[in-house]
């Protein structure tokens, strides 16, 4: 059973809709709150200030990549053809 | 104080009759001058007239003007400055063509009354996270957000009926939001929206006779993105919005930037000898919700219409249920 693009269109809203917010649960409860030991010296505040940085722009950018992700699935799903984008 | 109360809440409810009388009225003035355009969807492209957003912020704001003088409210006075801004820009753009990118920067402009007025808060609640402050990151993702929400309403102004219709379903998750938190004013400000677009709804629906234009498109997007900012209901609104995100997300993506849709120069659906619409083979055609939704075969404008509607019907409800959310904390 092939399902129809509405229904499919319904999963990548939902989906969306998910990883939506999953990012924002990442980012703000799992990543902003991790805290470098007390007084720690200034390159270790700097790396921790980094670290926290790329989690949060890992999850950001796998998350518009998702988009791609979704649109392609879609588009070879229903045999639709597009023109190359950056996760194909 | 109840007599009060009742008037508050009657007062939004003017909007409904007024927005369709004013319509009404609007259609065959432009009709009379001759400020009409052709429904490229239709046989024979019969003329359409355009703008309708003058009928749409008329009937938006004269209730919200009686209500700023009963209640001396400094949120609808923000709301409708950055109405009437980007009302102006969308008149200008309907007059003679601006460009995508210039008309995104003119739009910039309608969220500064927010930010002027302070009608924001920095702290936005989210699900399962619980109120986040934003201190200074927040002003900035005002000054984006207007402009991404009245693009994203302009880009799915291509068939009959559905800007209008997908407004006035995206506005109840924000109406329940506001009454539900007690916010008085946000709710009878989205209720005003809700109301001007249902009522312009019967003109511009399937066959239209008028066209909002982007005086409308605009004006209504950047009511929308307002109203949320205003009522804190930001995360609600970018859940109400998903179907219209996701369409400017992959339109953007798929010609490389802000491009007018009059001026694309690959389609993304094509008109059959029926006057059905087909989904473009051409791998360069923009990839829009429209050409995902006609993956299956032909479909007509109103089955298309009514279909993107559905899954808006379905965002809505995603948004009520995050709603709830709101309050969970893991």
């Amino acid at each position: 059973m092939r399902l129809s693009a509405f229904a499919l269109l319904l999963v990548i809203i939902s989906m969306s809709w998910l990883l939506l917010i999953f990012v924002v649960y990442w980012v703000f409860v799992l990543v902003i709150p991790i805290q470098p030991p007390a007084n720690p010296p200034y390159y270790i505040a700097i790396e921790y200030v980094v670290f926290k940085l790329l989690l949060a722009l890992i999850a950001i950018v796998a998350w518009l990549y998702s988009y791609f992700g979704m649109r392609n699935a879609f588009a070879a799903y229903k045999r639709l053809r597009t023109a190359p984008t950056p996760s194909a | 104080m109840q007599t009060t109360l009742l008037l508050e809440w009657i007062l939004p409810l003017v909007a409904l009759p007024e927005s369709y009388v004013l319509s009404r009225w609007l259609c065959r003035y432009l009709r009379g001058r001759g400020m009409t355009v052709p429904d490229a969807h239709k046989m024979g492209n019969p003329q359409v007239s355009r703008p309708g957003g003058p009928a749409i912020v008329i009937s938006l704001l004269t209730p919200l003007v009686i209500l700023y003088f009963l209640t001396g409210s400094i949120q609808i006075v923000s709301f409708a400055l950055s109405v009437v801004i980007a009302f102006a820009v969308g008149f200008v753009d309907d007059l003679r063509a601006l460009s995508g990118p210039v008309k995104v920067g003119l739009v910039v402009v309608s969220a500064l009354p927010l930010l002027a007025l302070h009608t924001y808060s920095v702290v936005m609640p989210f699900p399962f996270a619980g109120h986040i402050r934003l201190s200074t990151i927040y002003p900035v993702l005002i000054l984006i957000a207007l402009p991404v929400t009245a693009n994203a309403f302009n880009m799915i102004d291509v068939y009959n009926g559905l800007v209008s219709g997908f407004t006035a379903i995206a506005t109840v998750p924000l109406i329940i939001d506001f009454i539900f938190t007690g916010q008085l004013i946000p709710s009878l400000m989205a209720l005003a929206l809700l109301l001007a677009t249902a009522g312009f709804y019967p003109l511009h629906r399937n066959p239209a006779k008028l066209f909002p234009g982007d005086s409308g498109t605009l004006a209504l997007g950047a009511a929308y993105g307002a109203v949320a900012i205003i009522g804190h209901a930001e995360f609600i609104a970018v859940v109400a919005l998903l179907p219209a995100v996701l369409n400017s997300f992959y339109v953007i993506s798929s010609v490389g930037g802000l491009v007018e849709h009059r001026k694309m120069k690959k389609r993304p659906v094509v008109l059959d000898k029926e006057f059905k619409l087909n989904a473009a083979r051409d791998p360069d055609a923009p990839m829009t919700l429209t050409r995902m939704m006609l993956a299956d075969g032909p479909l007509t404008e109103s089955e298309v219409t009514r279909r993107i509607l559905y899954l808006e019907a379905f965002s809505a409800s995603l948004a009520i249920l995050t709603f709830f959310l709101l309050g969970v904390r893991i």
